[in-house]
């Protein structure tokens, strides 16, 4: 008996130093280090308590960039959610061009956001692509990534360019899953326009896949990150300073560790919640 | 002249011709089974009177109304499933709702919330109404404020049932709607069918692919095979005298015998002297007899001395073949067999009582049959009438 408890332990450990080392042992470390005054500067640091939390709720710059996120969040979920969705409904039922659409739409997801981020830099670019074409026609310029009420705009342009693709991958994965014979049930009842389809058939059994949609985009738009370094730099005038950018900032360029942790610490608590939001919600959906 | 009538039906699916200038005329009331094994083109027939397919040519008539450019719903036809199709994300009261929902309100009264205030309390009240007495009817009043994923199979399939009732429908359809019910179960909802059927008096259209429901339910049967009908007749038709090896094979539990003429010695030269004009020798060579498991007979001087019927003796044959098994199922025996001659496989039926002797395994035995008891299929499968009147047989 105890040889074969050991056997199980041996066979795990590789497994289980993993998880440790990557997951669990930074994860306990940012979290104490969320309660000192750690900074890069500095040898020494000293235990404050709750400070560093305490400090957010008064710290005009967190508050601006968990407002940005969140506004961020508002534009993107909704027409990234809405337009996969209608994306995905249109050509379900195509029997031409099926494939070569889903190739087309899905393209973006398989391309790296880092480097398309420049290439739409030159398009959105005052005197890139767009902004010619704008004056070509008599337009006044627009400065997307370099006015304040414009850039949040821009950037979820592009986010959405880029995750609406696999939304509708994923509409398209719950579609095929809704049994046909619904559909002939549902005509023979007299659930004949689209509407109606939509509404009494299609909506319902979609709900597992719309919860997964919503949850894992939301997750995505808190994790905004790399189109923002590399763009705008947070800018201008911290417009599009999102949660994440701000934690690189405080860690990495103010070398404030203790606050960049517990800025970490909450994000993984706004994230914690989403995913207990999906776990629960997801698991209940799919057995009606 | 009401009912449904199918004329000159042709469909294709790509290059694939499933049905073949199909027509059939399907009498008011009648209990009418489209039966052949899975791609015969029954399931997408019975989809082209509903109206989910259509037609590549021909027409359907309901009650003499020309429907072939009806929607669905318009065709005022109920229609039940293989697999239920119940709505999984509603309560059974509302799965049952929907025909009535759908046919009676607007959409303005359709739209939750909003309902509230344009649905009147009379249509409210009258689809309730309808609602809860084919749920009685059915006795599924228990199950109404479930959802369709907490039922078992024989209560769903009574759901699918009442979702059809509540409609009012001239024409039911039902496709191989026993199909997923347990062996025991399936008996049941059998008779619930059948007994739905006397009860409302409607014209059934049901697909299926066993002979057993297709036999035990029907006042007719439609028997497809490769997109056409192979027969169109009452059960006992199609048992007695089927109009080829097909019909002959497909119908009956365990199988129909087929066995080639010229094992039969004794009456070769009868058969040949009877079809001599319309068939050659070549083609009566290859003429074979299908002979119903229980018609041959195990010889045994008790039956032998017995039999006195002087019309019947000339047209008895013999057959030698050797038991391989007995499957003994309490009230009958299924005794297969082997000819001695052939490898190929001979089945009898025996009835407890009827026979006294014992069987074994590997006992060779002489198995005698009247031919006027079989059928006799001409080279290319098709019956041929010679001496074996198919009236006197109908029973």
């Amino acid at each position: 008996m105890i040889k074969k408890s050991l056997t199980g332990y041996f066979l795990s450990f590789p497994a289980v130093t993993l998880i440790l080392i990557i997951y669990v042992i930074p994860t306990v470390v940012v979290l104490l280090i969320s309660f000192t005054d750690y900074t890069l500067v500095r040898d020494n640091f000293d235990f404050v308590g709750g400070e560093n939390y305490a400090k957010m709720f008064t710290d005009e710059v967190f508050l601006n960039s968990l407002s940005t996120t969140i506004i961020y969040a508002l534009i993107v979920l909704p027409v990234g959610f809405g337009t996969g969705l209608f994306i995905a409904i249109s050509i379900f039922e195509k029997k031409k061009f099926k494939s070569l659409f889903e190739v087309f739409y899905f393209m973006p997801v398989t391309s790296t956001l880092t480097a398309m981020a420049l290439v739409w830099n030159a398009l959105l670019d005052p005197i890139g692509i767009i902004n010619s074409t704008i004056t070509f026609f008599g337009g006044e310029k627009i400065a997307f990534l370099g006015s304040g009420d414009i850039v949040l705009y821009s950037l979820a342009l592009i986010s959405l360019w880029s995750i609406i693709g696999f939304n509708m991958v994923l509409f398209l994965a719950g579609l095929t899953a809704i049994p046909g014979h619904l559909y002939d049930a549902g005509k023979i009842d007299g659930i004949n326009n689209s509407f109606d389809k939509f509404i009494y058939i299609t909506w319902p059994m979609l709900a597992p896949t719309s919860m997964f949609v919503a949850v894992t985009n939301s997750i995505n738009a808190f994790k905004l990150f790399d189109i923002v370094a590399i763009l705008t730099q947070g800018g201008p005038d911290r417009a599009s300073e999102v949660f994440l950018y701000l934690t690189y900032l405080e860690a990495f360029e103010y070398f404030n560790m203790g606050y960049a942790s517990a800025l970490s610490i909450v994000f993984l608590g706004i994230i914690f919640v989403f995913a207990l939001l999906q776990a629960r919600f997801i698991d209940k959906k799919v057995n009606y | 002249m009401s009912g449904l009538q199918i004329n000159n039906v042709n469909k294709s699916f790509g290059d694939t011709k499933v049905l073949h200038n199909i027509n059939v005329d399907i009498k008011q009331g009648e209990f009418f089974t489209l039966v052949g094994e899975s791609g015969c083109g029954k399931s997408t027939l019975l989809r082209i009177i509903s109206g989910l397919e259509t037609p590549d040519t021909g027409s359907i008539y309901i009650n003499n109304n020309d429907v072939s450019h009806m929607d669905p719903k318009d065709r005022n036809i109920a229609m039940v499933f293989q697999d239920y199709a119940l709505y999984p994300h509603m309560l059974v009261r509302q799965n049952l709702e929907m025909p009535l929902l759908m046919a009676k309100t607007s959409l303005a009264e359709r739209i939750p919330l909003v309902n509230a205030l344009t649905l009147n309390s009379v249509k409210r009240n009258e689809i309730k109404k309808n609602v809860d007495d084919v749920a009685r009817k059915l006795r599924i009043e228990h199950l109404l404020d479930r959802k369709p994923g907490q039922l078992s199979g024989g209560q769903r399939q009574r759901v699918a049932l009442g979702r059809s009732l509540v409609r009012n429908p001239d024409i039911f359809l039902m496709d191989e709607p026993l199909s997923n019910l347990d062996a025991k179960l399936r008996e049941s909802v059998r008779t619930e069918i059948t007994q739905l059927h006397k009860e409302t008096g409607l014209t059934f259209v049901y697909v299926t692919h066993d002979q057993t429901e297709a036999m035990t339910m029907s006042s007719k049967i439609g028997l497809m095979h490769l997109g056409k009908f192979m027969q169109v007749g009452t059960p006992s038709e199609l048992y007695k005298i089927p109009t080829n090896t097909t019909v002959a094979r497909f119908i009956g539990s365990p199988e129909i015998n087929i066995v080639p003429l010229f094992d039969f010695k004794e009456i070769i030269e009868k058969v040949s002297e009877a079809a001599k004009g319309k068939y050659t020798s070549a083609d009566i060579e290859d003429f074979v007899f299908g002979i119903r498991p229980e018609d041959l007979l195990i010889m045994s001087e008790k039956s032998h001395e017995k039999n006195s019927d002087k019309s019947r003796e000339v047209l008895e044959a013999t057959l030698d073949v050797k038991i391989e098994s007995i499957e003994d199922l309490g009230h009958e025996l299924f005794v297969h067999c082997s000819r001695l001659s052939h490898s190929s496989a001979v089945r009898i039926r025996v009835t407890k009582g009827s026979f006294s002797g014992n069987l074994s395994f590997g006992d060779t035995i002489k198995l005698k049959v009247c031919l006027k008891d079989a059928n006799l299929f001409d080279q290319k499968g098709e019956r041929v009438e010679i001496f074996t009147s198919g009236q006197d047989k109908k029973s």
